[in-house]
């Protein structure tokens, strides 16, 4: 097994995740100036809605993942209209939102240590042994894994390309007024950015229980890669975020070679740093006009 | 500013719903994001009086890490009182166990004895569990002149520390168990060992003395590596390890990173290649489970073996019967014993003491322990010695629990094996050469 072929691959497929929860964050800040510090938490709702659906009632964790998509969903909505809506009809401005949203991912992150404990869960799967494709070692599951984001970055890719409210939803996070003024329905959109930002954050969780066993901060420890993903991707920007998640995971992974394993973190924010100094407004972010 | 809303945007004079919001929002983070050690409710008593009850602090992880291994050792201390309160209690006095978790890290550890011994006022602790945890709740312990007894500490660095006096254990040194695992490994042929252990004080101690021992008999050590008790995945440590092509690992860890580790271990074929022999940290019915099945409904790890202390005192059936009346089910980690003695031990040390401060409490302990004296496993009896004026030399479920003057005692040891259903099962004796 190569050691650089075998970390990039752990890389991707890491990365990957990484970049479908990026997405949600990335749009949901530039539409509503929203920095949503409970986004991780969705992450973690998620996995633990598909690990209780396949440990309760024995059915494949694959229908664990689509439950968990709709209950992130459903909570994204639900907050949308009960909590962020009436704020920011309110006139809350950013910090408030901001310290509402880490009340909220406490929240939301205790329910789950109070329901499930804090030990770590895992799917009950047969586990498997790897197989050696070439120079790297992968599991099956972590090569359905991988398989399942791609095509959810797929899927992502054409509601935005192709559906009308993909379209709105891309002009909404390129320019409020100009969208507005267009004759976009704003409300709408917002809601089916929470749905698809759910659908995304939710299912990248249930993704990630595949790849090792879950705690309940695991949402809040993936939060800070998704933030430096975004902001190395361009804000605003799904295809940057999804660039800039699966570079994180990458570099993470590569940097496991030669320095020591819990620095990792680190080496994914020292990559974003050193971009924003190279290109202040991300890989894909665009010029801002004010 | 983003939305339709500001085109309609009211500034509000009363005190609007998003302030009440956040209030209600920054005092749930307040309270729900301040971190104590979980444990029980103070007594409504308050402070110890000479009439309120001796408390015995339970300092050990029931989350964490460790939790496999700790709730048992918890569920065996409170036995242990239990058994006390029974005979009449203490100086006359009700016997109160008060439980504190360590959540397997020093900094809670640390919180944790400090709670116990300045906010609940305990006579004694029993603690704590890994001997990283038990260092740092030394830290607190040892200046605040309270006895510290860890039923399960084995770093061998406790032997020569200068604690004051203040630290004992019922555990014995892992000086003893790392060249036990060395002489098991040996004497199932091995001639290369690759060692990977919990970057931590229990870990590194434990494997530099198989190292040492393991060499010493002719063996080669062809990998050696340290991991992070904080990780979350160790693909990068097992493939150093494979690499090295061991005929043996030798795993020193905690059930709950040991098990992912075994887990991986199996992803990546190294489990068919070479044997995983375990410490005792590892010892819990539940790391079956942990680890997880293959495609045909087998435990990954059945079959595995490993070393623990051997718990054979004269108080031992005795213990298990107590056990299984309180908790309905018998004891099943490598410590719970040893946590039992440690109580019953600590709480007979006051009796001898005749009051429950730490330097008097720390001469009597070694006093009921050790011979000379009456030799007594009943803690019913043992009290009443005791209050007869008697010397005694108590005998526990763990064993003869003779402790030295630096406060370690000695131990035989005994190979363990995961069987096809999970479970484990002593499958004989090892005695350190």
């Amino acid at each position: 097994m190569e050691p650089v072929l075998q970390a990039l691959a752990n890389g991707v497929i890491i990365g990957a995740i990484v970049a479908l929860t990026a997405v949600g964050l990335s749009l949901i800040y530039s539409i509503l100036d929203l920095t949503n510090f409970a986004h991780g938490d969705t992450v973690t709702v998620g996995a633990y809605a598909a690990l209780a659906v396949n440990i309760a009632w024995g059915v494949s964790p694959w229908v664990g993942v689509l439950v968990g998509m709709l209950v992130g969903a459903v909570i994204s909505v639900v907050l949308e209209v009960v909590l962020w809506s009436k704020l920011r009809r309110s006139g809350a401005d950013r910090v408030t939102l901001i310290v509402v949203s880490i009340g909220l991912a406490l929240f939301l992150r205790n329910l789950i240590i109070f329901i499930y404990g804090t030990s770590s869960v895992s799917y009950q799967v047969p586990v498997e042994q790897a197989l050696l494709l070439g120079p790297v070692m992968l599991t099956p599951q972590q090569i359905q894994v991988t398989a399942a984001a791609a095509l959810a970055a797929l899927a992502v890719h054409l509601i935005l390309q192709y559906t009308t409210i993909g379209k709105a939803m891309r002009a909404l996070a390129d320019n409020m007024d100009l969208a507005w003024v267009s004759g976009v329905n704003v409300d709408n959109v917002i809601l089916w950015t929470w749905v698809l930002g759910g659908l995304l954050a939710a299912g990248g969780g249930a993704l990630y229980a595949f790849t090792r066993p879950i705690n309940p901060n695991l949402g809040w420890f993936l939060l800070l890669p998704m933030f430096a993903a975004i902001i190395l991707g361009g804000i605003g920007n799904a295809y940057g975020a999804m660039l800039g998640g699966l570079l994180i995971g990458v570099t993470q992974e590569l940097s496991a070679l030669v320095i020591p394993n819990h620095y990792k973190l680190a080496v994914g924010y020292a990559v974003m740093i050193a971009i924003l100094f190279l290109l202040p407004r991300g890989l894909l972010g665009k010029e801002e006009l004010t | 500013m983003k939305g339709s809303e500001r085109m309609t945007k009211v500034r509000k004079t009363r005190i609007s719903f998003n302030y009440l919001l956040v209030g209600l929002l920054v005092l749930g983070l307040t309270l729900s994001g301040c971190t104590s050690p979980a444990g029980e409710a103070p007594s409504e008593d308050g402070e110890d009086g000479p009439t309120g009850p001796i408390k015995v602090g339970i300092l050990l992880p029931a989350t964490g890490d460790l939790a496999q291994v700790g709730q048992p050792m918890i569920a065996a201390g409170q036995v242990g009182a239990q058994v006390i309160q029974d005979a009449g209690g203490v100086l006359g006095r009700d016997v109160e166990p008060v439980v504190m978790d360590t959540a397997t890290e020093e900094n809670t550890a640390r919180e944790g004895m400090d709670q116990l011994v300045n906010l609940e006022q305990v006579a004694v602790v029993v603690g704590a569990a890994g001997s990283g945890n038990s260092f740092a709740a030394l830290s607190v312990a040892q200046p605040a002149q309270v006895v510290m007894i860890s039923p399960s500490s084995t770093s061998p660095d406790f032997t020569n520390y200068d604690d004051g006096g203040y630290f004992f254990r019922t555990a014995p040194s892992d000086a003893l168990q790392g060249k036990v695992m060395a002489q098991l490994a040996l004497a199932k042929g091995y001639t290369k060992a690759a060692t990977l252990a919990l970057n931590n004080q229990y870990g590194e101690a434990f494997k530099n003395v198989f190292v040492e021992a393991f060499e010493a008999a002719g063996g080669e050590i062809v990998a050696d590596v340290l991991y992070d008790p904080q990780g979350v995945t160790f693909d990068g440590d097992v493939a150093q390890i494979a690499q090295a092509a061991p005929e043996c690992v030798i795993l020193v860890s905690y059930p709950e990173t040991g098990s992912i580790i075994l887990r991986t271990a199996y992803q990546q074929g190294l489990l068919d290649t070479a044997e995983f022999i375990l410490s005792e940290g590892l010892q819990s019915d539940e790391l079956a489970e942990s680890v997880g099945k293959d495609a045909q409904g087998n435990y990954i790890i059945a079959g595995i073996q490993g070393t623990r202390p051997k718990a054979t005192g004269p108080a031992y059936d005795f213990f298990v019967e107590k056990f299984e009346e309180m908790h309905g089910k018998g004891p099943s980690g490598p410590f719970d014993a040893h946590t039992y003695d440690a109580v019953v031990l600590a709480l007979l040390a006051i009796e001898k003491a005749g009051e429950s401060s730490g330097p008097a409490i720390k001469e009597a302990l070694l006093e009921v322990a050790s011979p000379p004296g009456v030799k007594v496993s009943d803690p019913d009896e043992a009290l009443k010695l005791i209050r007869e004026g008697k010397d005694i030399d108590y005998e526990g479920a763990s064993g003869n629990v003779n402790m030295d003057e630096v406060g370690d005692v000695l131990s035989a040891y005994e190979v363990w094996e995961i069987q096809p259903d999970g479970s484990v099962e002593a499958v004989g004796d090892v005695v350190p050469e």
